[in-house]
């Protein structure tokens, strides 16, 4: 196609910059100088209209950040100015906290759902060994502490399940949550460990996670060797 | 890391190039240039979104998602489908992947024109320009048109082959010698920035190529010679205050590598050089500021010397103190290297496209091509220079609300003999 000249002629001039015009407007994009007003059809409308973005708010999330905050540190504060030799304050600011950061966590659209797990059960444990610790302190002393000794492993084990579910349901998921559940079933030896360094007892809720994250790792060895050594090969290539 | 062996396992590593983006990536540096082309007839949706379904399995490197792995990045099958959508007016912005089924590239269409928006990161002007020919060719088939490829375009029934996905910067580092290149930092046009609800500001010239040539052969210049320095005299002309800068203007070219090694990649292959012009307490005219274009030209171009930058380059990437680095850590020093060595050292950048062959089948469908390079708010202005059926397009993207330096830039060359034909998406209008 030859530069056509015609179509051309017939949009506007811009006698300043010596250019002619083809899209729509009144002042020469230019220089800004008002163009001859001009009906041709030659004139035509280059790019979609404008309108000012809306800036997508972030009150909501910044409000509830601020209330939390808040919340935790009048409670410390309080604490502080009225010390009777009690930390009551932690027992407040802990489940608060908890809830921040997992709500935080939970509503972010992009985090993977492997992670918002994974986040959860560390979350919940550490709560749990804080209100364990503050409510119950002559127990720790004599190393028999629900937290550690119950919870820990049964949540552990609970999570690790339910991911195992999520990954049996959907066969294609299974390398996005790999690295997740393989994360989570290291974690869940840490309450044998504890075990053994005396820190918590009965031994069986321990050894049966310890169990769990073991066969858990086996069976992803056994039933998705390939796909759990590609996403490893892919996750760690230097 | 042969590339090939490791797509079979649906991945690969992300080359040299493409390595810095997703680290520089933001809302204000959105990585996105923008390959247009504009059509005879008004662009169908249904057959465009077909179109662009039908290539996946020709366009491996293209229809993929960007993983974060420990140390580096890499891309993997995206087992979705790309949305074609409607043109916003937002050009060449932050593509949220999340909202894209996970895509680095959009396919947009309005009124005659379709338009495809990619993450540098994917691939270069060049990988961009045959995909794009590729889709505009499966869309004109799909219309019910008689075409054949004349070897000009990919085609949806040919397999893609090992040398379309190899990691060319790879494959042609040989170690030394190695080349910095050494680059004093830029002057840089001033201007009220377009907020981020403004997008960006686009005016593009369009013209008779042959009118340009003659032009450039006037002064005895290539056109990418000519254009560079009528961009130089035009930010020289613009604005007093670079005659009393120590900082020179300088004009980022990047240099399509393929034809220096016979690649056929459809991923990065370009590499960059500099024409730097100081003008401290001097009074230039455009043939002194061409001259010296000229000669920068005839020194940067040469195959040893782009031979010792791609070797920098590649060194950097293979360094096992860096490789070892986690990723976090790494994209704080890709961060640090881009604001340092990358968008602090160009007043302009300006890519020239070339001459886009189509097979003459398809020419009665394409009026002609526009190409948006991807400006930030360090680096104000990009221009990409595109010619199709002899129209040349002159695109200018900018991050300011003035039109001083485009105003300069275009009526320098009317002033020379061209007839320029000028579009504007009218963000000049706009008061924030």
């Amino acid at each position: 196609m030859i530069f056509d000249m015609e179509r051309i002629e017939r949009m506007q001039y811009c006698e300043t910059c010596k250019v002619s015009i083809s899209t729509k407007t009144k002042n020469c994009p230019l220089c800004h100088a008002p163009l001859p007003p001009c009906e041709d059809a030659a004139l035509e409308q280059t790019y979609p209209d404008f309108s000012p973005l809306k800036r997508r708010s972030r009150f909501l999330a910044l409000l509830y950040s601020a209330l939390c905050l808040a919340v935790i540190f009048i409670c410390v504060l309080v604490n502080l100015l009225t010390w009777n030799g009690h930390l009551w304050s932690a027992l407040v600011a802990a489940p608060v906290l908890y809830v921040w950061l997992c709500g935080l966590i939970t509503f972010r659209k992009r985090a993977h759902l492997g992670l918002k797990l994974m986040a959860h059960a560390i979350g919940i444990v550490s709560l749990l060994v804080v209100i364990n610790t503050f409510t119950d302190s002559q127990r720790i002393v004599s190393h028999v502490s629900w937290a550690v000794s119950y919870t820990m492993p049964f949540i552990f084990i609970g999570f690790i399940l339910l991911i195992n579910v999520l990954m049996a349901r959907k066969r294609n998921t299974l390398r996005d949550y790999v690295l997740y559940q393989i994360s989570l079933c290291v974690i869940g030896f840490i309450p044998l460990l504890l075990v053994l360094l005396g820190v918590a007892q009965p031994a069986y809720p321990s050894i049966i996670a310890a169990a769990c994250s073991a066969l858990t790792i086996g069976g992803l060895f056994l039933f998705g060797r390939k796909k759990v050594v590609a996403e490893l090969n892919r996750k760690f290539h230097i | 890391m042969g590339t090939v062996l490791e797509y079979e396992n649906k991945w690969f590593p992300l080359d040299n190039a493409a390595k810095l983006y997703p680290a520089i990536l933001g809302p204000k540096h959105s990585c996105v240039f923008r390959l247009s082309m504009n059509m005879s007839q008004k662009v169908n949706r249904a057959f465009l979104q077909q179109a662009v379904e039908d290539l996946k399995p020709r366009f491996p490197t293209m229809y993929v998602r960007l993983r974060r792995g420990l140390f580096w990045n890499y891309y993997e099958y995206n087992e979705r489908m790309p949305k074609v959508r409607e043109e916003s007016p937002y050009m060449n912005a932050h593509i949220d992947t999340h909202a894209n089924n996970g895509y680095h590239f959009t396919v947009f269409y309005y009124n005659n024109r379709i338009t495809l928006e990619t993450f540098h990161s994917l691939c270069d002007g060049t990988g961009a320009l045959a995909f794009i020919k590729a889709i505009a060719y499966r869309y004109l088939e799909l219309l019910g048109n008689d075409l054949s490829p004349d070897g000009l375009v990919l085609t949806m029934h040919e397999k893609p082959s090992p040398a379309e996905m190899e990691d060319s910067f790879l494959k042609c580092f040989t170690g030394s010698p190695t080349d910095r290149g050494e680059v004093k930092r830029a002057y840089r046009l001033r201007g009220t920035r377009i907020s981020a609800m403004g997008g960006y500001g686009a005016i593009n010239g369009k013209a008779d190529v042959a009118s340009v040539l003659a032009a450039a052969k006037k002064h005895g210049a290539s056109l990418t010679q000519y254009l560079a320095a009528a961009l130089a005299y035009a930010v020289y002309v613009s604005d007093p205050a670079t005659r009393r800068s120590k900082d020179p203007i300088n004009v980022c070219v990047p240099v399509n590598m393929r034809r220096y090694h016979g690649s056929q990649t459809l991923r990065n292959f370009s590499l960059f050089f500099h024409t730097s012009i100081p003008c401290k307490n001097l009074e230039l005219t455009f043939e002194d500021i061409l001259s010296l274009v000229k000669g920068q030209f005839a020194f940067e171009i040469k195959k040893e010397k782009l031979q010792g930058y791609l070797n920098a380059n590649v060194a950097a990437e293979k360094n096992i103190a860096l490789r070892l680095c986690p990723l976090p850590i790494k994209v704080l020093a890709l961060r640090m290297t881009n604001y340092m060595f990358g968008s602090l050292l160009s007043t302009v950048t300006l890519s020239n496209l070339g001459d886009v062959q189509l097979p003459e089948s398809m020419k009665p469908h394409v009026r002609d091509f526009d190409f948006n390079l991807s400006v930030g708010n360090q680096l104000t202005h990009g221009v990409g220079v595109a010619t199709c059926n002899n129209r040349l397009t002159v695109s200018i993207l900018r991050s300011i609300y003035e039109t001083e330096f485009e105003r300069c830039f275009f009526s320098f060359l009317a002033s020379e003999g061209v007839t320029l034909e000028v579009q504007s998406n009218l963000r000049e209008e706009y008061d924030f």
